[in-house]
C-alpha cells in the first residue's frame, strides 16, 4: 500500500492505493493519522478508489483509524469505496459505522454541513 | 676441584645475568621496568664475573691484584639500590615510588660514595694525610689550624668508614635487602592477576633465595666476624647464584616475564643450550686428550684432530636435541601465544553457546594474555550496544554508536587508541573508552558487518604492545568472528526449535477447542472442516447443547492469522460456552459477548461470528449474524436464503445492537456456513474460488450426505488452487435437514 496525502479546507485526504493487507501497512496509518491528530487536524477522509482489494487485517486498519480519529473527537469518512470492498463493509456491517460516500466531492460536502 | 666448579657457577651465571639483563634491555628500551631490570641483573651479574676473574684467573697465577682494579669489583654492589628499585615497579608500581621517584634514585648515593672512596684512597691513611693542611701563614694559621682539625676529623671518621667499609656496607645493604623485601611482599599482596601472581611467584623466588643465600653465607659472617666452614659457605654461593638467574631466566621463558617476544626467548634457549653443549663437548675432549695421552704418549696429534672431528660429527645432532627438550619444557606452555591460540581456538570451535563464548574469549585476553579492563561491545538491532566486563562479569547496555561502529569497519583490524576519533564518538562512547584506559579496539566483522568488538586496556605488566601481540589478535579475531557465527546460527535454529515445538503444542491445543465429535440426531445430519493455514488459525467452530435444549452452532473468524488470532479465538470460545447456557436471547449474547470482547481495546483484532441455536423439536433455527460471511440456506424448493440477520463484527465496538431471525427448517433444507478461506482461495492467476462457485457446487450435488458434500466442496476449492498452499484458514459447515 502506498499512501499519500492532500487537504482540501481543513479536510485531510488520505489516498491508499494498492491492497490493504497487514504489517507495514497498519503502522502506515497508524502513525499517519496520530500525527494528523497531533496537528489538530480532526477531519479525514480516506479515498479507497485506488484499493482493488483488502483483507481481514486491512479492515482492521480502517476500524482502527475510526476508533482513533472518534477518541480523539475527530472524524473518518470514507469515499469511493470499490464494490468489493463495499460488499465486504455490508457482510461485516461496518457500513453501519462508517461514513461512506460515492464521490469525494460528496464527503467534502458532508463535513460542511 | 671446588675452584673449577665454582669458576664455572661463576662464570655461567654471571654470563647468564648479563645476558638476561641485555635481553630485557634490547626488548623495549623506552620501557621504565625493562630498564630497571636490566640494571639490577646487570650489577647483579657483575658480582660472580668478579669472582670468575678472581678465582680462574688471578688466585691460580699467584700474583697480587693492584688495589685499584680489585675495588672495580665493588661495582656490583650497585645491585642493592637496583633491587629497591625494581621493587618499587615490581609486581605493580610502589606508591611511594610514585609519590618519592627521586628517593628511589638517591638510595644509590652511599654505594656512589662508597666505590668513589675506595678507589680513591684505597689506603685509609691517604685521606688523612690529604686533609692534613700545613700552614705557614701567621695570621691565617689559627683559621686555617682549626678547619684543618675539622677537616682532619672527618679524614678520620672516613678513615674509620675506610677500615670497616666491608662490614659496613654489609649492613647497609642487609638494611637495604630488608626494605625491598617489604616492597616486594606489599607489591605481591596487591597482585589480583592470577597469572601474573605466578610470574611475580617465580622472580621473587629466585631473587629471594638467591639473597638469603647471600646474606646467610657471606653478610652475617662478615658483619658479625664469624669464622665459617668454607666448603659450605661456597655450597650456599653456588646454590644462589643457580637459583637466582635460573628463576628469572625460567619466568621469562615459561611465563613470559616482561613479555619478552618468542623468538627472543627461542634464541635464548638456543644460547643457553649450545653453550651447554660446548661446555660439555670441550670436557670430553680434554678428557680423551688425557687418556689417549695416557695410553699412546704425547704429542700424536692426528689422534686428537680425529676425536674433535668425531665430536663435531655429532656436535649438531646432540645441539639440537639437547635444544628441543629445553624447548619443550620452557617455551611451550602459557607463555607461548600460538599455544594460548591454539587452546583459544579449540575451545571456542565447541563453544555454541554465545554467553559461553564471551566469557571464553574475556577469560582469555584476561587471565592468558593478561590485559585489563578487557572488555566485549555487541551492538544489536534494537539500537542499544551491550557491554559485558572481564571484570565485573557483567554486562551494561549503552546506546549504539554508529560513527565508531562505521570506522571500525572501515580499518577492519586492530585500532589503537591514537587512530580513534574522539571528537565525532559520542560523549557516552568516549567516557566508556576513557573510563576502561582502553588501548586498543579489536573489531569483528564479517561480511562488512560489525558482530562487535573488544576493547582492551593496559596489560597487567605495564608494558606496552607489541608487534607479536597485535599479530596475535588479528588472528584471535578471525577465529571469534567464525564462532560469533556459530553461535549465532545455532542461537537462531535453536530459537526456531523452540517455536515450532511450542507451535505444534498451541496447534494441538487449539484442537482440543474444536468439538471433537459432531452432534448426532436423527433429524438433522452433520458435516464440519476446518483447517488453519499456518500452525494455528483464527478460525473456529463449535456445537454446544444448551441447558434449554437447544443445540447451538457457530462459526467464526478472528482477523489476522496465526497466534493473535488463535489467541482471540481461545477467549470467544470461553465466553461463547458460558453465554450458551444463560437464559438470554440470543441477540443478548451477542451484544454480552461484543461488549466483552471489544473492552480490551483493540478494535483492528475483531471477529465475524455467526450463532444459531436450533430447537430440534420445533425445527427451528433462530440465528444473529455478526459480520460472518452469510451462511447459505439450501431450500429443499430450490430457492437460496442468505442468512444476514445480527449486526456489526464483534470485538470492534462496544454498545452495538444485535437482532435476530427465526427460520424454519424444513426437511432437505441444508445449510452451509463458511469462511472466507474457503471462498477466497486464490489459484496462481490470483482468482478467487468465489462465492458463486460454492453454491454451484453445492447445488448440482445437494442430494449427497453431508460428508460426502463436504469433501466434493473442498476437492473443488483444492483443485481450483491446483496445489497452491491455502492462504487463509478455512472451515466449512455442512448440515442436512432429513
Amino acid at each position: 500500500m502506498k499512501l499519500s496525502q492532500r487537504e482540501i479546507n481543513d479536510v485531510v485526504i488520505l489516498e491508499p492505493k494498492g491492497k490493504i493487507m497487514g504489517g507495514p501497512d497498519a503502522t502506515l496509518l497508524h502513525d499517519k493519522l496520530h500525527e494528523l491528530i497531533k496537528d489538530g487536524k480532526k477531519k479525514v477522509i480516506v479515498d479507497l478508489a485506488k484499493v482493488d482489494w483488502m483483507n481481514s487485517t486491512g479492515l482492521g486498519i480502517l476500524i482502527s483509524g475510526l476508533t482513533t480519529m472518534r477518541n480523539n473527537g475527530g472524524e473518518l469518512k470514507l469515499a469511493n469505496v470499490t464494490d468489493k470492498i463495499e460488499s465486504l463493509l455490508t457482510i461485516t456491517k461496518l457500513i453501519t459505522v462508517f461514513e461512506n460516500y460515492d464521490s469525494l466531492e460528496e464527503a467534502l460536502n458532508s463535513f460542511k454541513t | 676441584m671446588l675452584n673449577i666448579i665454582l669458576s664455572v657457577v661463576f662464570a655461567s651465571s654471571g654470563a647468564i645475568l648479563i645476558l638476561l639483563a641485555g635481553i630485557i634491555l634490547r626488548e623495549n628500551p623506552r620501557s621504565r621496568i625493562n630498564r630497571i631490570t636490566s640494571a639490577m641483573l646487570f650489577f647483579a651479574g657483575i658480582g660472580p664475573v668478579s669472582a670468575t676473574i678472581y678465582y680462574a684467573l688471578i688466585l691460580p697465577s699467584g700474583k697480587e691484584l693492584s688495589p685499584l682494579v680489585y675495588n672495580i669489583f665493588y661495582l656490583w654492589e650497585f645491585f642493592f639500590p637496583s633491587f629497591i628499585l625494581f621493587t618499587a615497579v615490581f609486581p605493580v608500581e610502589h606508591r611511594s615510588f610514585r609519590r618519592h621517584p627521586k628517593l628511589f634514585y638517591a638510595g644509590f648515593i652511599p654505594h656512589l660514595s662508597h666505590i668513589l672512596l675506595i678507589m680513591l684512597f684505597s689506603d685509609p691513611n691517604k685521606i688523612v694525610s690529604a686533609l692534613t693542611i700545613k700552614s705557614d701563614f701567621p695570621v691565617f694559621g689559627i683559621l686555617l689550624d682549626y678547619f684543618g682539625y675539622v677537616l682532619r676529623l672527618v679524614g678520620v671518621l672516613f678513615g674509620l668508614i675506610l677500615e670497616a667499609h666491608v662490614r659496613f656496607f654489609s649492613v647497609v645493604n642487609l638494611i637495604y635487602i630488608v626494605i625491598a623485601g617489604i616492597f616486594l611482599f606489599q607489591g605481591y599482596r596487591s597482585v589480583n592477576n592470577p597469572r601474573l601472581k605466578k610470574q611475580a611467584r617465580i622472580i621473587i623466588f629466585g631473587i629471594s633465595t638467591a639473597v638469603i643465600f647471600y646474606i646467610a653465607s657471606y653478610m652475617i659472617p662478615t658483619i658479625f666476624v664469624l669464622q665459617f666452614n668454607t666448603q659450605l659457605k661456597y655450597l650456599m654461593i653456588i646454590i644462589g647464584l643457580v637459583l637466582g638467574p635460573g628463576f628469572i631466566a625460567w619466568a621469562i621463558l615459561k611465563h613470559r616475564f616482561l613479555d619478552i617476544r618468542l623468538i627472543v626467548r627461542q634464541s635464548l634457549v638456543y644460547s643457553v643450550s649450545s653453550a651447554f653443549v660446548i661446555g660439555l663437548y670441550l670436557l670430553i675432549i680434554k678428557q680423551f686428550g688425557k687418556i689417549l695421552t695416557s695410553i699412546f704418549g704425547g704429542g700424536i696429534a692426528v689422534l686428537e684432530i680425529a676425536v674433535i672431528v668425531l665430536a663435531l660429527l655429532f656436535f649438531q645432532p646432540v645441539l639440537n636435541f639437547v635444544d628441543g627438550v629445553l624447548r619443550r619444557l620452557f617455551i611451550k606452555g602459557g607463555a607461548d601465544f600460538s599455544v594460548v591460540l591454539e587452546d583459544f581456538s579449540r575451545k571456542i570451535i565447541t563453544l555454541l553457546d554465545f554467553d559461553k563464548l564471551l566469557k571464553e574469549t574475556l577469560r582469555t585476553f584476561k587471565d592468558e594474555l593478561l590485559i585489563e579492563n578487557v572488555y566485549f561491545a555487541v551492538p544489536s538491532d534494537e539500537g542499544s550496544c551491550n557491554v559485558y566486563y572481564a571484570d565485573r562479569g557483567e554486562s551494561v547496555i549503552y546506546k549504539r554508536d554508529r560513527v565508531l561502529e562505521s570506522f571500525l569497519i572501515v580499518r577492519g583490524f586492530n585500532v589503537t587508541y591514537d587512530e580513534i576519533p574522539m571528537p565525532a564518538l559520542s560523549k557516552e562512547t568516549r567516557d566508556l573508552l576513557k573510563l576502561n584506559d582502553t588501548k586498543i579496539l579489536i573489531p569483528l566483522i564479517n561480511a562488512h558487518k560489525l558482530l562487535g568488538y573488544v576493547s582492551l586496556g593496559r596489560k597487567a605488566s605495564g608494558l606496552g604492545y607489541n608487534a607479536e601481540d597485535m599479530t596475535t589478535f588479528k588472528v584471535l579475531a578471525n577465529q571469534l568472528v567464525v564462532a560469533v557465527n556459530n553461535a549465532k546460527l545455532y542461537k537462531e535454529s535453536l530459537e526456531r526449535q523452540r517455536l515450532e515445538e511450542e507451535l505444534a503444542l498451541a496447534r494441538q491445543i487449539q484442537r482440543q477447542l474444536l468439538p471433537k465429535t459432531l452432534p448426532s440426531s436423527e433429524k438433522l445430519h452433520f458435516a464440519a472442516y476446518s483447517e488453519p493455514s499456518r500452525e494455528v488459525g483464527g478460525d473456529y467452530f463449535d456445537f454446544i447443547t444448551t441447558s434449554a435444549g437447544r443445540l447451538a452452532m457457530c462459526i467464526g473468524d478472528a482477523s489476522g492469522k496465526g497466534i493473535p488470532a488463535a489467541l482471540l479465538i481461545a477467549r470467544l470460545q470461553a465466553m461463547i460456552h458460558s453465554a450458551a447456557q444463560g437464559d438470554l436471547e440470543i441477540n443478548k449474547k451477542m451484544e454480552l459477548i461484543n461488549n466483552l470482547l471489544s473492552s480490551s481495546g483493540m478494535p483492528d483484532r475483531y471477529i465475524t461470528f455467526f450463532y444459531g441455536e436450533i430447537d430440534i423439536q420445533q425445527q427451528n433455527l433462530h440465528y444473529c449474524n455478526a459480520g460472518h460471511n452469510y451462511p447459505i440456506l439450501f431450500r429443499n424448493d430450490g430457492t437460496e436464503v442468505e442468512l444476514k440477520e445480527g449486526g456489526i463484527l464483534i470485538g470492534a465496538f462496544e454498545n452495538m445492537p444485535y437482532e435476530y431471525n427465526s427460520i424454519r427448517l424444513q426437511s432437505g433444507d441444508l445449510l452451509v456456513c463458511y469462511t472466507d478461506g474457503v471462498t477466497e482461495a486464490m489459484n496462481t492467476d490470483e482468482e478467487e474460488f468465489g462465492e458463486s462457485s460454492l453454491k454451484r457446487v453445492i447445488a448440482d450435488n445437494r442430494e449427497v450426505p453431508p460428508g460426502e458434500l463436504q469433501k466434493i466442496v473442498l476437492g473443488k476449492v483444492r483443485d481450483h488452487c491446483d496445489g497452491e498452499p491455502l492462504q487463509d484458514d478455512c472451515t466449512l459447515l455442512i448440515m442436512k435437514v432429513v
